[in-house]
């Protein structure tokens, strides 16, 4: 089942077409990996999947629901998507504690208004923080936090948030090399338990590892999609990463 | 009926020429230092009561003391502008923070300023001054008013040269286009947001002397004024030069002929009500885009 | 001992505004510059209430708080349409325009000549002339205020307001409607500011509209700023500054007219060195 439509999608910043003519589907319960050197688009898709920016030209279906992204930017949560950011998104002077159970919060005013801290949840908490080794320093500051530290905590939060679909941005940046163990675990986990995932990363041997399938863009276009194995050894892909005349040599 | 509009026409472009002066200047800061600061309205003062100092221990004439005055309100502002803005911009404080920093330095000015001249409301020119009022169109203007606005189109004429025509004016708006860009390709920002700011602390400081000229400077009225030229600034457009320009006489006759009706006192609120409606009337149509 | 209990009156005044401005500006990231007008309405209410009906002191602050609401809604709808720079200047603006119309509708407020004469309450056969008897009441609204406050910042409700300070964009993808929560803290504080107008005029007996000027709305804000943003009993320790130094100037033999100037600039001083040094204040938890 489709979970993601993507179709004809275009989005202009000044004179350029950043995303030109996107299409490409997402299927329910897998990892994909979306792969593409700096600047070809990925990161943009990926906005206007979540409503970070508005689309200029194309559809957006989510769950088959079309999504109204052209005047107002969509809400995530009501869609059941959550993500990271290339450079993490925290509440930085909130403790780490606080910055996972904000996303266990009651979301309507009147009955946050009568939801204390206490009794609620906490032990949810303790298990997401527990699983990426972040419950030691729960009462820290989220800015105090090393970049690793905060990628993780950002991490532990969509783990929280529970949605079927979890978006990751380079989620594997900055971490030191147990800590990308524990995160390939916890996506493997994510699939396990049903769930749709997007890896947007640059680390090839994570998406060999993870992705079910890929989808390779460049300069704004699909240019490639199908098993990371196959795609990764073209030579057409290498190209665009490594440059013609390096892989020539 | 038709009697007082004339007058009011005039009361409304000479408040505009102060308003101008304030307005311009603020906006040449704002652009470069992209906070609001409300110390401004401090430097505005200091002009004035520098000016009183000399004139009232008799200690220089009339053009001498205004002189002075607008010296002194520029290496006021400037010496503000180092002590405390530029170290904190180094830090990388937000505009918030400046801004809040500006309400202090504001309020340790207006302080220092009551404690040695009190609260007084005081005019510049003294009581055996000579004034002579002309009719012009079914209205009165005095000299002292007509000097406001000679001077005041003379600082516009220096200023618009020196901003739109030299390469001094290029160099500047260069940086407050984009301040990074400008230092990678090797401009002193910070020497050349130095100079800005004390010409701009002389001209507000010119602005604090012109309004102890004509209705008389207080201390609780610094930070009105400078509400005044913000608004001023806004509303004429603060991306051309010459907008602050056009707000400020806007604002002047709107305000003065807008208490036609209404008793003196409304002028603070028709101001800031027409600021809200400017405002409120761009988010609408930035919504419609 | 009449002035210590005088001064104390004056802290759990000044204290009521600090706080709410505290939880707008520390807790949510929201400046506004309009809470002194809040704290004239609900003064002018009271003022004109005791003065001219029977109306309990009580029900008077009902009243205000109920007059507050929906213009305190109005304008908290209108602001949210502006960015941060602009809604400083906006809410100053309203500041303005109601201290103008305090001044100019002198039919209703007596314009500058203020209202005079308001009464001390009479509640549960407690006269509260007597001053001790005033501070009881000032303190009992203080405290009331206090713990809603800090039960409010204990919520979830509160945690939201946080996220609204820290990233309003991201705390909306959680599915928070952040629009509806700046405004009900906003009403909520408008509301706090109006209750301490009415301790006020009740107290001084005499308002004019000079009280709730712009240069209020700056001095409150110096107040939470300096006890610290995010910090209730910060808040606390600012008022009690804000009340004590002019006190210790007096003390160490400062004429009278200068004691008000010398505070405002040692506040300004402090400000500015905080702002320099340590941006949340002497007890604050957040920085601007």
């Amino acid at each position: 089942m489709t979970m993601i439509k993507i179709h004809n999608l275009r989005k202009r910043f000044g004179r350029a077409d950043v995303v030109n003519n996107f299409s490409a589907e997402i299927f329910k319960n897998t990892i994909v990996g979306f792969v593409g050197p700096n600047g070809s688009g990925k990161s943009t898709v990926i906005n206007l999947l979540t409503g970070v920016e508005t689309i200029d030209h194309g559809d957006i279906y989510i769950s088959d629901i079309l999504v109204k992204n052209k005047k107002k930017l969509i809400n995530n949560y009501s869609f059941n998507i959550s993500r990271t950011y290339q450079d993490p998104r925290i509440f930085d002077q909130m403790s780490v504690l606080e910055n996972v159970l904000i996303v266990l919060n009651k979301r309507k005013v009147l009955s946050s208004f009568f939801e204390t801290k206490k009794p609620f949840n906490s032990s949810k908490v303790e298990e997401v923080l527990r699983k990426v080794d972040l419950w030691g320093k729960r009462s820290a500051l989220a800015g105090d936090l090393s970049y690793g530290q905060r990628k993780i905590l950002e991490f532990a939060r969509v783990l929280a948030m529970d949605t079927r679909i979890c978006i990751f941005d380079e989620p594997f940046a900055g971490l030191f090399a147990e800590m990308k163990l524990i995160v390939s675990e916890l996506i493997l986990d994510l699939k396990a338990s049903g769930k749709t995932v997007v890896l947007i990363e640059h680390d090839m041997d994570q998406i060999v590892k993870l992705a079910d399938y890929v989808l390779v863009m460049n300069a704004g276009k699909l240019i490639a999609k199908g098993k990371p194995s196959k795609i990764l050894s073209r030579n057409d892909i290498l190209d665009i990463y490594i440059g013609k005349d390096l892989h020539e040599k | 009926m038709n009697s007082i509009l004339p007058q009011l026409l005039i009361n409304g472009i000479v408040a505009g020429s102060i308003y101008t002066l304030i307005a311009l200047s603020y906006n040449l800061i704002f652009k470069l230092t992209k906070f609001s600061n409300l110390a401004h309205g401090g430097v505005l003062m200091i002009g004035s009561y520098v000016a009183l100092y000399l004139t009232q221990n008799s200690l220089a004439n009339l053009w001498i003391s205004g002189l002075v005055g607008m010296v002194l309100a520029g290496c006021g502002g400037f010496i503000i502008e180092k002590t405390t803005f530029l170290p904190l911009r180094k830090k990388g404080a937000s505009s918030m923070v400046l801004f809040i920093a500006s309400l202090g330095v504001m309020m340790i000015i207006q302080a220092i300023i009551v404690i040695i001249f009190s609260n007084q409301s005081w005019n510049l020119l003294s009581i055996d001054t000579i004034s002579v009022t002309y009719s012009i169109f079914g209205g009165l203007i005095s000299n002292t008013q007509v000097l406001i606005l000679l001077i005041d189109v003379i600082a516009i004429l220096i200023l618009t040269a020196l901003f739109k025509l030299t390469l001094f004016g290029k160099i500047v708006k260069a940086i407050g286009d984009d301040a990074e860009t400008a230092k990678v390709i090797g401009i002193d920002t910070e020497k050349y947001t130095g100079i800005v700011v004390f010409i701009a602390s002389s001209i507000v400081g010119l602005a604090g002397i012109l309004i102890s000229l004509d209705a008389g400077m207080e201390p609780s009225i610094g930070l009105g004024f400078l509400f005044k030229g913000i608004i001023a600034s806004i509303i004429g457009g603060a991306n051309n030069f010459l907008g602050p320009v056009v707000g400020a006489f806007f604002l002047g006759l709107i305000e003065n002929v807008g208490i036609w009706k209404l008793r003196g006192e409304w002028k603070d609120v028709i101001a800031f009500v027409v600021l809200i409606l400017y405002l409120s009337f761009r988010k609408i149509k930035t919504l419609k885009e | 001992m009449e002035y210590l209990i005088h001064l104390a009156i004056l802290l759990s005044i000044y204290a009521i505004l600090g706080i709410s401005l505290n939880l707008l500006l520390g807790y949510t990231g929201l400046i506004s510059l309009t809470h002194a007008s809040f704290f004239g309405m609900g003064a002018y209410v009271t003022a004109l209430l005791l003065v001219h009906t029977k109306t309990s002191f009580l029900l008077s602050v009902l009243l205000g708080v109920i007059l507050v609401m929906p213009i305190s809604t109005f304008l908290g709808m209108i602001s949210d349409q502006f960015n941060k720079n602009d809604y400083m200047l906006v809410s100053l603006g309203l500041n303005v325009i109601i201290f103008g119309l305090f001044n100019n509708l002198s039919n209703l407020t007596n314009g500058a000549l203020g209202i005079s004469g308001i009464p001390r309450p009479v509640l549960f056969n407690i006269d509260f002339s007597s001053n001790s008897n005033y501070l009881l009441l000032a303190l009992v609204l203080l405290l009331l205020i206090y713990l809603f406050s800090h039960y409010i910042v204990r919520t979830s409700f509160g945690r939201v307001l946080k996220t609204i300070r820290e990233d309003e964009n991201v705390s909306k993808s959680f599915g928070f409607n952040t629009r509806y929560y700046k405004l009900v803290i906003f009403v909520i504080t408008a509301s706090m500011a109006a209750v301490s107008g009415s301790l006020y005029a009740s107290y001084f007996s005499y308002i004019d509209p000079s009280s709730f000027s712009v240069t209020t709305s700056m001095l409150i804000l110096s107040i939470t700023i300096i006890g610290g943003l995010a910090s209730l009993p910060g808040t606390l320790i600012g008022t009690l500054f804000f009340i004590l130094f002019p006190e210790l100037l007096r003390f160490v033999g400062i004429p009278s007219e200068e004691v008000f100037q010398l505070r405002q600039l040692m506040f300004g001083l402090i400000i500015v060195l905080l702002m320099m040094h340590r941006p949340q204040g002497f007890m604050g938890k957040y920085k601007l």
